[in-house]
């Protein structure tokens, strides 16, 4: 007898493919009827949508011209009141001479970005805290000046990228100070401190932020002896470190309240002061745990900005809107929405790089827990 | 250690006397702001009080649903702008719920384009200025519509063009009342359905289809007492007259503004808080609701949104909150809105800015307590118990 089994198994079908590009996109675009028509619908809007881009945007666009009859025709966009007035967008109505000391501060920023984007080993967070406490103090040098042979600039000279900038930056670099001690009051145990602080957050958070500024810029005279000199940028830029800075005391608060209780009373166990306690053990872990939630308050920061063209200030949006009613650039609409796209891609390339700096921090801080 | 200072050692001597401390320090300052503005106020011979309330407003509001003229008082002015600001907070918010479901089913299907579509869109709607979208809104896509007389035309009732939307009109005849007390007994009906389906589910196990039911008689009652009353409701047509539409009802272009710009950037907030409120439901809890026979949808109805809601709740209010506070940048385009009213023409004429001002953060206060109050009440409903 043959000791081998000589049943023979008909031929099976080879495994079905589950890597590679026609397995991927049956699983991800084809899995089922509805799937199908989803996908293919959706091919045909992106295709159109892509093909509208590239023709209006690119090829049929006018690049260059002084006027609104350079771009007459509405299937192209009109590219060219970008290019014959940027310098007024970026610098507002800063002195032509002077452009150099708002490159130097543009320069710095980027610098100091870079310095939270990239890591530098050791020494990393000293060169972050001194960017974080030198860069405001070297803006404010350059922009405004008035010594060291520094001309002064007044800040109403201020406008279009430049102000934006400004108002985000003095709003988020004022706020986050202001936040901290907010914070610190409605958790007190000092029951007067935390009620005060509480309706102080809970107010500013409850009204438009619109309305908090009009308020600032047209009461503060009334309301404080020689309020009527302080320079109307600067109670708008008051005005936001103040509203901001309830929500700043928000995130702060949800940092600790993620510290478990246990770090609390060890602290006071080895017999560490408020502050001590405050200072050495809780506030470190509490501020590294909030700082994805800062960075999305410091986008919805940068993106409030906006609201303050609507009190006469030309910040980047104000400037390119009041510029498209200008004699020289009225005409059909799509020179605005040529605007108004632009200056969205601007804004986008800011918001939408700090909400990924954000995930990222998010990421990181995940693996490490 | 005893000494002059010994009880300053103690912390609850310290702790009232840095409180009594900020009581002394806040009142002074109240004090003494209240008495600046008070001097400043006599300087600049500025009146005081809100007598001007009953004066003549003399100012137009393009859109009122109450009954409105120059000659109405700056009271009236402010209740019908009133109206107009929650008008557009509910009908906005409304709408950014129904697309940001849409946006959120999007992000988590499993086709590859639909998702990464979501995906742009959320990204693109939330990260650009909400007042430069409404200025693209109506500065820009708005004036691409058609004149007047090249209106675009939905089946001759309604009509696009660059003045807004022409839409027909209801027209309430003798009787009509009816409807609208049927559609309220309706309601309370299927409340009261949906209370005792639930109790005697919990008592007894057996199901009851509450909502269908619910549904049915909130679309049914009306329309059987339309019927039984011989449809005492008419539509008002707007027609092209001569030189200008004539009937119906015209939603002006800056309230199409507002209701896009509001609808979409808030749909994008909204749709990653569902979504995120879904995906944080443990994929366990789906596992084993496939695993105790529960289809698709009765897992996500009774299992994954009851779960979901309870952390989609608390920033969806923000939300909410968020986008009736932003109705303030209305007037940034002309909408009669509250602050628009209150802060541009009423300002000017009567220069009582300190009263005003109060009038404007006492409504939008009171805008947002009501909202955090209703979402409060709702949480304590929903909560776990014991927790």
């Amino acid at each position: 007898m043959d000791p081998v089994n000589r049943i023979f198994h008909e031929e099976q079908p080879p495994p079905v493919r589950t890597t590679g590009l026609l397995a991927w996109s049956k699983e991800n675009l084809f899995s089922s009827w509805f799937n199908i028509v989803i996908s293919i619908l959706l091919f045909w809007i992106i295709y159109q949508f892509v093909a509208f881009v590239l023709s209006w945007g690119l090829i049929n666009a006018v690049w260059f011209g002084e006027t609104a009859q350079a771009c007459p025709d509405s299937s192209g966009a009109c590219w060219a009141f970008i290019t014959s007035r940027w310098r007024l967008f970026v610098y507002g109505l800063y002195p032509n001479d002077l452009y150099w000391r708002v490159n130097v501060v543009y320069v710095l920023a980027a610098i100091t970005i870079a310095s939270f984007v990239w890591s530098f080993g050791k020494s990393t967070m000293r060169i972050r805290m001194t960017m974080f406490i030198g860069f405001p103090i070297a803006a404010y040098i350059f922009l405004i000046g008035g010594f060291w042979g520094l001309k002064y600039i007044t800040p109403e000279n201020f406008g279009g990228l430049l102000l934006t900038l400004t108002i985000a930056t003095s709003g988020i670099f004022g706020s986050i100070p202001l936040g901290l001690i907010l914070m610190l009051g409605r958790t007190s145990d000092l029951k007067i401190y935390s009620k005060v602080c509480t309706v102080f957050i809970e107010f500013w958070r409850g009204v438009p932020h619109i309305v908090v500024i009009v308020m600032f810029v047209a009461l503060l005279p009334l309301f404080v002896p020689g309020g009527g000199k302080v320079d109307i940028v600067v109670r708008a830029f008051i005005a936001f470190a103040a509203f901001n800075s309830a929500y700043m005391a928000e995130v702060f608060r949800g940092g600790l309240q993620s510290i478990p209780k246990g770090q609390f009373e060890a602290s006071r166990a080895i017999g560490l002061s408020y502050w001590k306690m405050m200072g050495y053990i809780i506030l470190p872990q509490a501020i590294r745990n909030s700082i994805p939630a800062l960075v999305n308050t410091c986008i919805s920061i940068f993106k409030e900005t906006t609201i303050v063209l609507l009190v006469g200030f030309s910040d980047f949006l104000g400037i390119i809107h009041l510029s498209l009613e200008t004699p020289d650039w009225l005409g059909p609409p799509h020179i605005s929405t040529s605007g108004y796209v632009f200056a969205a891609m601007i804004y986008f390339v800011f918001t939408f790089g700090m909400s990924k700096y954000s995930k990222r921090l998010e990421n990181r801080s995940n693996v490490d827990n | 250690m005893t000494g002059l200072f010994s009880f300053w050692r103690k912390g609850s001597v310290r702790s009232l006397f840095y409180q009594w401390g900020l009581v002394f320090a806040l009142s002074f300052g109240i004090f003494f702001v209240i008495n600046t503005a008070k001097e400043n106020l006599e300087r600049l011979g500025i009146k005081t009080g809100f007598g001007f309330l009953s004066d003549e407003a003399g100012f137009a509001i393009s859109q009122s649903i109450f009954d409105y003229s120059t000659a109405s008082s700056n009271w009236d002015a402010i209740v019908v702008t009133f109206a107009n600001t929650i008008i557009l907070s509910v009908i906005a918010g409304l709408f950014a719920t129904f697309f940001g479901f849409f946006v959120a089913m999007a992000r988590l299907s499993g086709n590859f384009l639909l998702r990464k579509s979501g995906e742009v869109y959320v990204e693109i709607f939330r990260n650009i200025p909400l007042l430069l979208q409404l200025f693209f809104w109506y500065f820009a896509a708005l004036k691409m519509l058609p004149d007047k007389r090249q209106s675009v035309n939905f089946f001759d009732v309604a009509y696009l063009n660059i003045e807004g939307f022409m839409s027909p009109t209801p027209v309430f005849e003798a009787g009509s009342d009816a409807i609208f007390w049927s559609i309220l007994i309706a309601f309370l009906l299927a409340i009261t359905i949906w209370f005792w389906a639930t109790r005697r589910q919990t008592n007894t196990g057996e199901p009851f289809p509450a909502l269908t039911v619910g549904i049915g008689l909130i679309f049914a009652l009306p329309l059987i007492v339309l019927w039984l009353l011989d449809f005492p409701v008419t539509w008002d047509i707007p027609k092209f007259g001569r030189f200008n539409f004539e009937g119906g009802m015209a939603l002006q272009p800056e309230f199409v503004a507002m209701l896009f710009g509001l609808t979409l950037y808030n749909s994008a907030f909204i749709g990653e808080i569902l979504r995120a409120g879904i995906l944080s439901v443990d994929k366990g809890q789906r596992e084993a609701a496939g695993s105790i026979g529960l289809s698709q949808i009765q897992t996500y109805r009774k299992i994954i949104v009851p779960q979901a809601m309870r952390l989609i709740i608390p920033p969806l209010t923000n939300q909410y909150l968020n986008l009736a506070k932003s109705t303030a940048l209305a007037g940034a385009i002309g909408y009669a809105d509250l602050f628009w009213a209150v802060n541009g023409a009423m300002t000017t004429q009567t220069s009582q800015t300190i009263e005003l001002q109060a009038i404007i953060l006492v409504s939008y206060l009171g805008i947002s307590f009501f909202i955090a109050t209703v979402m409060a009440i709702y949480n304590y409903y929903t909560k776990i118990p014991g927790k």
